[in-house]
C-alpha cells in the first residue's frame, strides 16, 4: 500500500477523454472587469454531460502579458467536438464578453485547427464593423456602446484531455473539504489546467449509466458513504465523505501535473489532524478512455 | 558564409534594371557575374557595372553606391535581404513579396508599389507613390511594411489594400487617395486632401492636419483599443520608435469617404 503523508493511495488510475480545447485571453479596463467578463463566460460550465462544455479560469494575467496591455484573464473551454466547441465560444464570447464593459478578446493559443471567434460575432456590428489586420492576425472592431469591443478573428482549436481525477476519502465533509480545497488551490497555479466544478470539486461523482434508461450518468453508488451496506460499497467504515476533483489540461502531461500537485497537497493538508483516510481515482474500468493516469506512477 | 557585395564603378548611363538581382539566391559566383541587365536597352553584364565579392546563398545582397538611375531594385524580392548604401532609384521594392529591402539613401517614385509582403525600409525621404497601385492594377500594398524615415511624396499609399506604411516625416498631397483598407501612419506634417475616395482603412496622423476634404466628418475624440496593438507593432520596427508603445491611445475621428461608403477613418492622435 503505497502511503503519502500517512494517507494511503489506492492501486487505480483516472480514465480521462480526448477533447478539443481552446484558451482566450480576455481584457478589460481593470482586473475586476476581466474577472467578471471571464466568470460569465465559463459560467454553467461544469460538465459536458449537460453544459455543453467545460470551462474554467486558468490564470490571472499581468498587463504585459497581454495583446492590448491591460489586465486580463486566460480562460480555457474543452469540448468533446469542434463543432459543439465552436457554438460554445460563439455562444459564451458573444453573449458574456462582448457584453462586458470595456473587454476585448483574443486568441490565446498560436498553434492549431483556425477556430472562429470574432468572424461571426462581427456581424452583431451591423455593417458598422471594421477590421484591422496587424501582422498575420486580423482583429474585427465593432461599435458598441461604450466604444469598440475588440476581438481577434480567430482563436485555435487543439486536442486535449479532460476528465482527469482524483478522489478525497475523508473522515468527514469538513477533513474532506479541506484536503480537496488544497489540493485546487494547488492545481490553479498550474498552467494549461483548469478544475471546472464549483470551487473546483465535485461531490456528485458519477458513474456511466443508470436504471433509467434515459439518463446516460448516475450517482456513482460505490463511492456515495449512505449506500454503504445497500450496495457494492468502495467504502470502509472510517470514510463518512468523498469529494473528487476533476481536471481538464490541455495536453497529457498537464493532467499528470495537476493531479499530482493535488493529490501532494490533499494528502498533506489531510495529515494534519488525520481527516484524510484514502486517496481514489474514478475510472469506468479502462474501456472507455484512452488516456488512464495510474495514481502510483504519477506519484513516483 | 560571407554576403554578397557589389560596388557600383560609375553611375549607370541610363536608367538600370536591377530586378534580375532579387532571384540571384541560388546562383553561382561566375553565373552572377555573367547575370545580363538591361540598361537603356544595352545588356552589359554584372561584373562590367559592379565589382562582385562574396556568395549569394548567405542570403545577404549588399550593394555599395547608389544611382537614382538604378530602377526596380528588389521588386518581387521573395527572400532574403538586399541592402543598398546610396539611392535606390524607382519602383525600389515594387511588389514585394517576402524578404527585406533597406535603402540607406532616398527611394523614388513607386517606392513599394503593388508590394504583396515583406519589409521595405528607406532611412530617406521616398518619392511619389510610396505604395500606391500600379497603373492598370486594382490595388496597391496588399501586405508587409513600408517604413520611410523621411519624407513621402504625393498619392502615397494610394488604393492601398492592406498592410502597414509608415511615414516619419511629411506625406504630400492626396496621401491616401482610394485607399481601399489598411494603415498609414504619418508622424510629420500632411499635405493637401488626404483621402479622396478613401473606402476603409486607418490614415494616423501625429499631428492635426491643416484641413480635411469635407466628405470627411468628425466623431469627436475617443480611446480606440485596436492602437494599443498597431503602436505595439510600430514600436519594433526601429528603436527610434519605441516610444510608439507609450503613445496614449485617444484620437480625433474622421470617417470617410463619404461620397465612397465613408468606412475609412482619419485619425488624429490627441497627445495631452
Amino acid at each position: 500500500m503505497k502511503k503519502l503523508h500517512g494517507v494511503a493511495v489506492d492501486d487505480t488510475f483516472a480514465e480521462a477523454f480526448p477533447m478539443r480545447a481552446t484558451r482566450l485571453l480576455v481584457t478589460a479596463r481593470t482586473p475586476a472587469w476581466a474577472m467578471r467578463a471571464g466568470c460569465a463566460a465559463t459560467g454553467f460550465a461544469t460538465s459536458v454531460i449537460a453544459c455543453g462544455c467545460e470551462a474554467g479560469i486558468e490564470r490571472e494575467l499581468s498587463s504585459s502579458e497581454t495583446p492590448d496591455g491591460r489586465p486580463g484573464i486566460a480562460i480555457l473551454l474543452f469540448a468533446t467536438s469542434a463543432k459543439e466547441l465552436r457554438r460554445q465560444v460563439q455562444n459564451r464570447v458573444g453573449q458574456c464578453i462582448l457584453t462586458c464593459p470595456s473587454s476585448a478578446c483574443f486568441s490565446g493559443l498560436e498553434q492549431g485547427e483556425a477556430l472562429p471567434l470574432g468572424r461571426g460575432l462581427r456581424y452583431f456590428g451591423d455593417g458598422h464593423q471594421v477590421s484591422k489586420k496587424i501582422g498575420k492576425t486580423r482583429y474585427w472592431r465593432i461599435p458598441v456602446m461604450d466604444g469598440e469591443f475588440l476581438i481577434e478573428e480567430d482563436t485555435r482549436m487543439i486536442e486535449a484531455v479532460g476528465g482527469g481525477n482524483f478522489l478525497v476519502l475523508g473522515r468527514d465533509e469538513a477533513s474532506a473539504l479541506a484536503a480537496a480545497e488544497a489540493a485546487v488551490t494547488e492545481i490553479s497555479g498550474l498552467p494549461g489546467t483548469i478544475t471546472p466544478f464549483p470551487g473546483g470539486i465535485v461531490r456528485s461523482g458519477s458513474k456511466v449509466g443508470s436504471k433509467y434508461a434515459a439518463l446516460p450518468a448516475s450517482t456513482n453508488d460505490a463511492y456515495c458513504p449512505t449506500l454503504r451496506g445497500q450496495t457494492r460499497s468502495a467504502l470502509g467504515p472510517e470514510v463518512g465523505c468523498v469529494l473528487e476533483v476533476v481536471i481538464d489540461g490541455l495536453d497529457e502531461d498537464a493532467v499528470a501535473e495537476a493531479m499530482r500537485a493535488g493529490i501532494r497537497a490533499a494528502c498533506k493538508a489531510g495529515a494534519n489532524d488525520g481527516g484524510v483516510r484514502r486517496i481514489g481515482a474514478g475510472n469506468y474500468g479502462g474501456s472507455l478512455g484512452p488516456f488512464h493516469f495510474h495514481l502510483h506512477r504519477i506519484l513516483a | 558564409m560571407n554576403e554578397l557585395r557589389l560596388v557600383l564603378r560609375e553611375e549607370p548611363p541610363y536608367p538600370l534594371d536591377l530586378s534580375p538581382l532579387s532571384g540571384l539566391w541560388s546562383l553561382r559566383p561566375a553565373e552572377i557575374r555573367r547575370l545580363s541587365l538591361d540598361c537603356g536597352g544595352t545588356t552589359p553584364a554584372l561584373s562590367e557595372l559592379f565589382d562582385v565579392a562574396g556568395s549569394a546563398r548567405s542570403g545577404r545582397l549588399r550593394i555599395e553606391g547608389g544611382s537614382p538611375r538604378f530602377l526596380r531594385l528588389g521588386a518581387g524580392l521573395e527572400t532574403g535581404t538586399i541592402e543598398v548604401h546610396g539611392a535606390a532609384g524607382e519602383q525600389a521594392g515594387r511588389g514585394l513579396h517576402g524578404g527585406r529591402l533597406v535603402v540607406h539613401g532616398d527611394a523614388g517614385d513607386w517606392c513599394g508599389a503593388g508590394m504583396r509582403g515583406g519589409h521595405l525600409l528607406v532611412h530617406g525621404r521616398v518619392g511619389s507613390c510610396a505604395g500606391a497601385a500600379w497603373p492598370g492594377e486594382p490595388t496597391g500594398m496588399n501586405e508587409g511594411i513600408l517604413h520611410a524615415r523621411g519624407d513621402a511624396g504625393a498619392r502615397c499609399g494610394e488604393a492601398m489594400r492592406r498592410g502597414l506604411l509608415l511615414v516619419e516625416g511629411d506625406a504630400g498631397d492626396c496621401c491616401a487617395a482610394r485607399m481601399r483598407a489598411g494603415t498609414i501612419v504619418v508622424m510629420g506634417r500632411l499635405g493637401r486632401c488626404a483621402g479622396p475616395g478613401m473606402r476603409r482603412g486607418s490614415l494616423i496622423l501625429m499631428r492635426s492636419p491643416r484641413a480635411l476634404p469635407a466628405t470627411f466628418r468628425s466623431g469627436g475624440c475617443m480611446p480606440l483599443g485596436i492602437l494599443k496593438l498597431l503602436f505595439r507593432q510600430v514600436a519594433m520596427l526601429h528603436g527610434d520608435l519605441k516610444f510608439f508603445s507609450k503613445l496614449p491611445i485617444l484620437v480625433e475621428r474622421h470617417t470617410g469617404d463619404l461620397s465612397n461608403g465613408g468606412k475609412g477613418e482619419v485619425l488624429t492622435l490627441q497627445v495631452r
